[in-house]
């Protein structure tokens, strides 16, 4: 008797839901969405969207026992290396994501399917693009009928990415307090007048906004009315044109020009590249997911990427990841995740019960993380005890690329500058022992030109 | 009028009525009555755009080839008279 566990985000759709067997993920579909996916796969729409990379491709498998009474079919999807969320993506990642969906939908709408919802939580990246997830998304297409998903579309993507791109870029964060996407006014009260002006986001928000209010409790308004066809394909072209005409607004923050400021040698920057790679190639077995942690634009995340190991680029500076995405994609890099995460306060779990959505350590442990250039930032800039980080570092991975940097260093000195020095215990000697405590210190490799040091560490937690 | 007809003419009716209100389609997401008919509106607004653009786009296309049609036969008379 094998035991399944459902994913606990797996309930708002009646149609089917994921499940955990012998570690293997599978969708079950049930009967009552036979007919949809019967003509998902017989229009063609399943091969069509699956080559040309926007939807998962799965294979029917035949498990005797079903997970719950009404199986119709079993699916066993293609497996994402790591779930990432809007609030974790950067606005060009939000922005491809929200373009993906809608070219499904128009897709859809040509294979007479249309999309039945529009959740940014459907969409995953998967070798560098966003694909979606959710094979159980169609329904049939019925002549006349208005696209149910519009207000989820809009709420999902069109509101975050108009507040990051004509407020600021941070009000992506706010998908982590709404569940279900930025509400439509709360989105045209905190945009600027202006937008007003534009079609776009005068009548998908700000119109949309009132119209939600004044006409909720008058559902006798829209009975028996129809959308043409043409009129469908024009929404969905004008909500395209509408993302496509955002753009990220934001003068290069002082982490985007980190390297040309910091106080590296360009020997000491090589020497430390040479060094990361060597630490690296040392991790047996050699390491399938790596967590870059504070890793800026990403330059020594392609350390790993580049050998083909899965990375996640983790920043707290949304302009830092936008640069780190826009070049993975103009490069087509398919091992590299940027996203946008502030350690000193991580993704937590949230939705109905905490469980819809995985807090970071969930969907850990990596099999190795780095933290380079980041430990002075966490300890003195954010005054956590370095005991504090060694236990978490040492939950959230395998194996460990540390960077210390000594209070001698300006860097640190920097941080020191308006404050007052209240971290007797920052020292070398210090890190060593509270490392220690949670993991085995296998090589230590100072930087040349610089009075940083480079420790590769074994997590005893986490073997 | 005969039963037969009457009979044709009802289930005509019914035919009309049935097109004309589509049934709802099977949703887990509420769409919101507001969002709704904000969507019908823009929808609406957007399909009127739409057709007089392919509608203009159209009738541009006939003129030009109209004159494309008269250069044409104008070069064609000019080839045979040399």
């Amino acid at each position: 008797m094998s035991t399944d566990r459902v994913l606990p985000s797996s309930f708002r759709d009646p149609s089917g839901f994921l499940f955990w067997r012998d570690g293997v993920l599978y969708r079950q579909v049930n009967h009552s969405y036979r007919e949809d996916y019967d003509l998902l796969v017989s229009s063609g729409l399943y091969d069509r969207l699956v080559h040309e990379g926007l939807l998962i491709p799965h294979e029917e498998v035949d498990l005797r026992e079903p997970a719950a009474p009404g199986m119709y079919r079993t699916l066993r999807p293609e497996r994402v290396p790591f779930i990432s969320y809007p609030y974790e993506w950067s606005f060009g990642q939000l922005k491809d994501a929200a373009l993906s969906t809608l070219h499904i939908q128009r897709m859809a709408l040509d294979h007479g399917m249309s999309l039945k919802d529009a959740s940014a939580y459907n969409i995953q990246f998967l070798r560098g693009r966003p694909v979606l997830i959710d094979t159980l998304s169609f329904e049939r297409y019925r002549e006349g009928a208005p696209w149910v998903a519009y207000r989820q579309f809009c709420q999902h993507f069109l509101a975050p990415l108009a507040l990051m791109s004509y407020v600021d870029p941070r009000l992506g964060q706010l998908s982590r307090l709404y569940i279900d996407g930025v509400p439509l006014s709360l989105a045209s009260q905190l945009l600027p007048w202006s937008t007003r002006w534009r079609f776009s986001l005068l009548t998908h928000i700000h119109l949309h906004a009132r119209g939600e209010k004044r006409f909720a409790e008058r559902p006798a308004a829209v009975a028996g009315r129809s959308i043409s066809r043409t009129a469908l394909t024009a929404l969905i072209e004008n909500l395209q044109s509408s993302v496509e005409g955002l753009r990220f607004r934001s003068d290069s923050s002082a982490w985007t020009e980190y390297y040309q400021t910091s106080n590296y040698s360009s020997e000491a920057l090589q020497h430390k590249a040479t060094l990361v790679a060597q630490l690296i190639a040392e991790i047996q077995p050699a390491p399938q997911s790596l967590w870059d942690l504070g890793a800026n634009t990403g330059r020594f995340s392609r350390l790993a990427s580049r050998k083909g190991i899965e990375t996640i680029a983790f920043d707290n500076d949304p302009a830092c990841v936008e640069q780190c995405y826009l070049e993975a994609r103009r490069e087509g890099e398919t091992h590299l995740l940027p996203l946008l995460v502030d350690l000193t306060n991580p993704s937590p779990g949230v939705g109905w019960a905490h469980e819809e959505r995985m807090s970071l350590l969930e969907r850990g442990p990596a099999d190795a993380a780095m933290a380079l250039a980041l430990v002075h930032h966490l300890a003195i800039g954010n005054n956590v005890p370095l005991g504090g980080i060694a236990s978490f570092f040492g939950r959230l991975c395998r194996w460990l690329i540390i960077e210390f940097v000594p209070k001698t260093d300006s860097q640190v000195q920097r941080l020191l500058a308006s404050r007052k020095d209240i971290f007797a215990d920052y020292t070398q000697e210090a890190f060593e022992a509270e490392f220690g405590r949670h993991f085995d210190i296998c090589r230590t490799a100072p930087i040349e030109n610089s009075q940083r040091t480079l420790y590769l560490m074994r997590s005893r937690e986490r073997p | 009028m005969t039963r037969l007809q009457s009979i044709a003419s009802s289930l005509l009716v019914c035919a009309c009525i049935l097109l004309a209100f589509p049934p709802p389609a099977y949703a887990y997401l509420d769409p919101g009555t507001g969002s709704l008919i904000v969507q019908l509106l823009v929808a609406g607004l957007l399909g009127v755009a739409l057709t007089i653009k392919l509608f203009w786009r159209r009738i541009r296309a006939g003129v030009a080839s109209l004159f494309r049609r008269e250069e044409l036969s104008r070069v064609d008379r000019e080839s045979h008279e040399h």
